[in-house]
């Protein structure tokens, strides 16, 4: 048979595993969101009490019969995806297309800061904070879409240790930059975020400082 | 098997790979223009280099790089150099399929190391280049052409496979509505199911808005919620825009609906569903990237939008840009009259 007879079919069936491959691995499922303990952050909890007021449901029952449709829909899933992941990872044709699923309204920034050796143990001076132009150090690393993605996620429960290890080399590039510092500390301004009433009316919104991580040269 | 015979016969569609081409031009200058700034901003020492060698965190190194010693700095900046230079052969289609091959080899290896440290733009890349590879699309606006024809003027006009280009079409249209679907805040839904604010919101994340823009986004509140509104109508409308190039595959037949997509305004009657489509998807990625930090999302997107412009139109279009340059070119006065 000549190759001009067969190949065509191949090919077909080829490009059709690719379309069936991606589709699978793309179908909308909650990857990432099985965490009971995301669930109950509190931006999660205001979705769920949103869309329990629309179905005329209580929040929790609302949340534990979501809890036990994903978690059944996520065992089906693991059993239609098996077949394509070894392609995928090889190929490098993961679909993970789960962009600005929901608005987080209580986004927290960042904040870097350095203690001068000598100074009081409680003078802090602000290396960075996320868009406070006036605390720039290293701005180009903490504006890099890399860098910036996990610091998105690192004031989420269960993100803590990639935290800790984005706060330590933080800190040694502190060090390194400034031979003047003894500490170094990290910690998120966490609130909600103000809604268009509040900043026309200039009302302030309550902010705290959370997540604080601090470490000390040569640590 | 009928049905299976057309499905093999419409893959093996030929075509002009001038679209091919520029989706391929647009994938590789993204590649190396990103790998630039991970070095320039020394995001890659801390991204990908292992923390055993000074970066942040363990790595997820492939059997062959840990038999070369690992995420090391070197290997870093080694895979970083080949891989920027491999895309930039890629870009102007030098020794196309081999560049290809290792653009996509060192970009999926440093993507791959650290997944936490990246997004969706970079999936986006290395599933148009892995189509790209297979595609044939360094057959025209490519150096390896301009070999060709020096080699054998009377060479004929290129071809490539149309299967690679529907397969970008279908990936678009796949990021499309698995994105929109999965809008499931009610911040994204109009009331009284939700409230219409996700972008109000989304606009001041910090870790993904360029600069500070309250308190101006408070006075334009409503215009967000329509942003809001549009964005999310566009995303999952995602499989219409399928619907639109099937549509168009099938102009000749008959019938009202077909006839729409074909020519939603009456007024403007070569411009189909898809152009306005793509031209609200254009205008939308451009704000995103304007207002937000997102990646390289912008062009890896545009490699997918290339990719839905037919061969013709782009060959339309280089000849109107064409005459435009040729007329702008001031004539020597030895030449006139």
């Amino acid at each position: 048979m000549p190759v001009s007879r067969w190949w065509p079919h191949v090919r077909a069936a080829l490009v059709t595993f690719h379309l069936v491959a991606i589709s699978v691995i793309a179908f909308p499922a909650p990857i990432g969101g099985m965490d009971r303990s995301l669930w109950k952050t509190a931006v999660v909890q205001k979705e769920f009490q949103s869309w329990a007021r629309v179905f005329h449901v209580a929040p929790e029952a609302f949340e534990d019969m979501l809890w036990s449709a994903a978690s059944a829909f996520m065992q089906a899933r693991t059993l239609a995806v098996r077949p394509f992941l070894p392609y995928v990872a090889f190929a490098g044709v993961d679909q993970p297309w789960r962009m600005f699923v929901g608005a987080d309204r209580a986004a927290a920034r960042l904040q870097l800061q350095a203690h001068r050796t000598g100074a009081a143990p409680d003078a802090w001076e602000t290396l960075f904070e996320q868009l406070d132009p006036a605390h720039a150090w290293r701005s180009e690393l903490f504006t890099h879409e890399r860098l910036a993605s996990q610091i998105a996620r690192w004031d989420w429960p269960s993100y803590g240790g990639e935290y800790a290890l984005g706060c330590d080399h933080l800190a040694r590039l502190a060090f390194a930059d400034r031979p003047d510092i003894d500490r170094v500390r990290c910690r998120f301004h966490r609130g909600r975020l103000p809604s268009p009433d509040e900043v026309l009316s200039g009302a302030a919104v309550e902010r705290q400082w959370a997540n604080v991580r601090e470490r000390g040269r040569g640590q | 098997m009928k049905l299976w015979s057309r499905w093999v016969a419409f893959l093996s569609h030929r075509e002009d790979p001038a679209a091919l081409a520029f989706a391929r031009m647009v994938a590789g200058i993204a590649i190396a223009w990103d790998l630039l700034q991970m070095q320039r901003t020394a995001a890659a020492a801390m991204l990908w280099v292992d923390s055993a060698h000074g970066g942040m965190r363990p790595m997820y190194a492939p059997d062959w790089l840990v038999a070369l010693g690992g995420a090391t700095p070197s290997n870093v900046k080694l895979l970083m150099a080949i891989g920027g230079a491999a895309a930039l052969m890629t870009a102007a289609g030098l020794m196309t399929r081999a560049s290809i091959f290792v653009t996509w080899l060192c970009f999926n290896t440093l993507i791959t190391m650290n997944r936490s440290a990246g997004g969706s733009a970079d999936d986006l890349l290395v599933n148009g280049i892995f189509i790209l590879f297979w595609s044939g699309c360094g057959r025209t606006l490519s150096i390896d052409r301009l070999i060709e024809r020096r080699k054998s003027p009377a060479a004929p006009p290129p071809e490539a496979p149309a299967w690679p280009r529907y397969l970008l079409i279908y990936q678009l249209v796949t990021v499309y509505w698995t994105t929109g679907a999965q809008k499931v805040s009610n911040g994204w839904f109009p009331p009284p199911l939700g409230t219409l604010d996700a972008l109000y919101y989304s606009l001041q994340m910090p870790s993904w808005v360029r600069f500070d823009l309250q308190p101006g986004l408070a006075h334009i509140f409503r215009v967000t919620q329509a942003a809001t509104l549009f964005t999310w109508l566009f995303e999952n409308c995602g499989l219409v825009l399928l619907l639109a190039f099937w549509f168009r595959y099938t102009r000749e037949r008959p019938g009202r609906v077909r006839a729409f997509f074909n020519a939603p305004l009456k007024r403007f009657p070569r411009i189909d569903f898809r152009l306005y489509y793509l031209a609200f998807g254009f205008v939308l990625h451009l704000g995103i990237g304007v207002l937000m930090e997102v990646g390289p999302f912008f062009s890896a997107v545009m490699v997918c939008y290339c990719a839905c412009i037919a061969p013709a139109e782009w060959r339309a279009a280089i000849g109107w840009l064409r005459r435009r340059l040729a007329e702008a070119t001031p004539v020597p006065s030895a030449h006139r009259g």
